[in-house]
């Protein structure tokens, strides 16, 4: 079927959106078009503010308009600790949690040969003059539990042990809600190398 | 079939493509869905340096997995034993066309993980080991033993090695001691960091032409690589 241009502009442009394919496309551009222009209206110009505007933070590289985000300008939370993520997807879920008040440093990736990431593409020259800066005491690797993960964090623990940091890594195991009867072998066994003493 | 995970890249929203090493088919890739969500068993992707027997589903382009279950205990890496197996990963992605089975390299595999994950083991010889099999699944062998004249190599004397004329007796800028060849020909370790180095440039050369020249990453894994050429493969005899 053949569009008018800047219809099919729109349904093209549409499908940058993860899981939005043709069919998705078409119906977000026609309830855009046709239910909410005043939402499109506002869609379109929002979008165009947080690309002018938005950039990394120089301290940690998550999204902010400033040179510095709110987190790190924050004098409420605690220097002593970094988090390491490799996503902004990670910091915003453990920031969702509210149970960490520490700082973040975002690596915008893992280390995995096979792509291509090594240590200079993800720049972790950057995450060295930070760990060099006063006031960090425990560095906490929150990176994914992949091989790609397990090598980053690898390559970061190295880089905090030679500054004299504390090097922790959150734990893995059996998730709130689990059933042991569905939790794969890999986590299992990862669960019980990790465990610990029960709390009295 | 059976086969190790080599390598997961994202594909689509959720899913991933999988690079195996499988003992009938070679380097197979497939895809599977929803592999980057944990949702219920057998979903999430599957472990990496374990033995796992495959299943697979669909016909024509990528095959789906859609089960994948361990044949041992689940082996888990770090450190340079982690770079080392890297290293192999890229070299079998690199050395290997699709669907090309090399039931031998997937064993000489299966025993190189596990002298990575043997604490004794230096990951050097390891990683050498491999190198050396994999030229000879590559039709590329050398007879580390014996020089190309028929002569049994002298621990004392230099040689120079290449695949067109085998090894033989010379001295140059590139030759290398006849005891260097000896320990990679019986997987013994080199004392000495120059003969480490020298072991390396050598396995890189041979590999050359069947891998190409580009650099390898895994290589730059670990901050002492960079610092003390402790890479996994120039690396000190002994883990740290």
């Amino acid at each position: 079927m053949q569009f008018s241009p800047s219809f099919q502009q729109l349904i093209d442009a549409l499908r940058c959106l993860p899981t939005v394919g043709q069919k998705t496309a078409q119906r977000m551009a026609l309830h855009l078009l046709e239910r909410d222009r005043a939402g499109a209206g506002h869609l379109a110009e929002a979008i165009g503010e947080a690309l002018e505007k938005l950039g990394h933070c120089r301290s940690c590289r998550v999204f902010t308009e400033g040179e510095i985000c709110p987190i790190c300008a924050d004098d409420q939370r605690d220097d002593r600790l970094l988090c390491v993520v490799e996503s902004p997807a990670d910091w915003i879920a453990i920031e969702s949690s509210g149970a960490y008040q520490g700082r973040y440093f975002l690596l915008l990736g893992r280390l995995s040969p096979l792509d291509g990431i090594g240590p200079d593409e993800l720049k972790l020259d950057q995450l060295a003059a930070r760990l060099d800066q006063s006031g960090i005491e425990e560095v906490i690797l929150a990176t994914s539990a992949t091989i790609e993960g397990e090598a980053t964090a690898g390559y970061v623990t190295e880089l905090a042990r030679s500054r004299g940091l504390r090097v922790t890594r959150l734990a893995q195991g059996v998730p709130m809600g689990g059933e042991l009867e569905y939790i794969d072998a890999s986590t299992l066994s990862l669960a019980l190398k990790g465990r610990r003493e029960a709390d009295s | 079939m059976r086969g190790f995970l080599l390598h997961a890249r994202p594909f689509k929203e959720n899913g991933l493509l999988l690079d195996w090493l499988t003992d009938t088919r070679g380097w197979v890739r497939m895809r599977q869905n929803g592999g980057r969500r944990v949702k219920k068993r057998g979903s999430q992707r599957p472990p990496n340096f374990v033995c796992l027997e495959v299943e697979t589903a669909g016909r024509g382009g990528w095959p789906i997995l859609t089960g994948a279950e361990p044949v041992e205990r689940l082996r888990f890496l770090h450190g340079q034993s982690l770079a080392a197996a890297f290293y192999l990963h890229e070299l079998i992605l690199r050395a290997l066309r699709p669907e090309e089975a090399m039931p031998g390299l997937f064993l000489d595999y299966w025993k190189s993980l596990a002298m990575l994950d043997s604490p004794e083991m230096p990951v050097s010889v390891v990683v050498r080991r491999f190198e050396r099999r994999l030229l000879e699944h590559l039709g590329a062998g050398l007879d580390w033993e014996q020089a190309a004249n028929g002569l049994p190599i002298e621990p004392e004397r230099q040689y120079r090695v290449g695949l067109q004329g085998g090894i033989v007796p010379g001295n140059g800028a590139n030759a290398v001691s006849g005891r260097l060849l000896r320990a990679i020909a019986r997987d013994e370790a080199l004392a000495e960091a120059d003969d480490r180095r020298r072991a390396r440039d050598l396995m890189q050369g041979l590999l050359a032409p069947h891998v190409g020249s580009a650099p390898f990453l895994s290589r730059r894994l670990w901050p002492s690589a960079r610092d003390s050429a402790r890479g996994p493969d120039a690396g000190d005899t002994l883990r740290p």
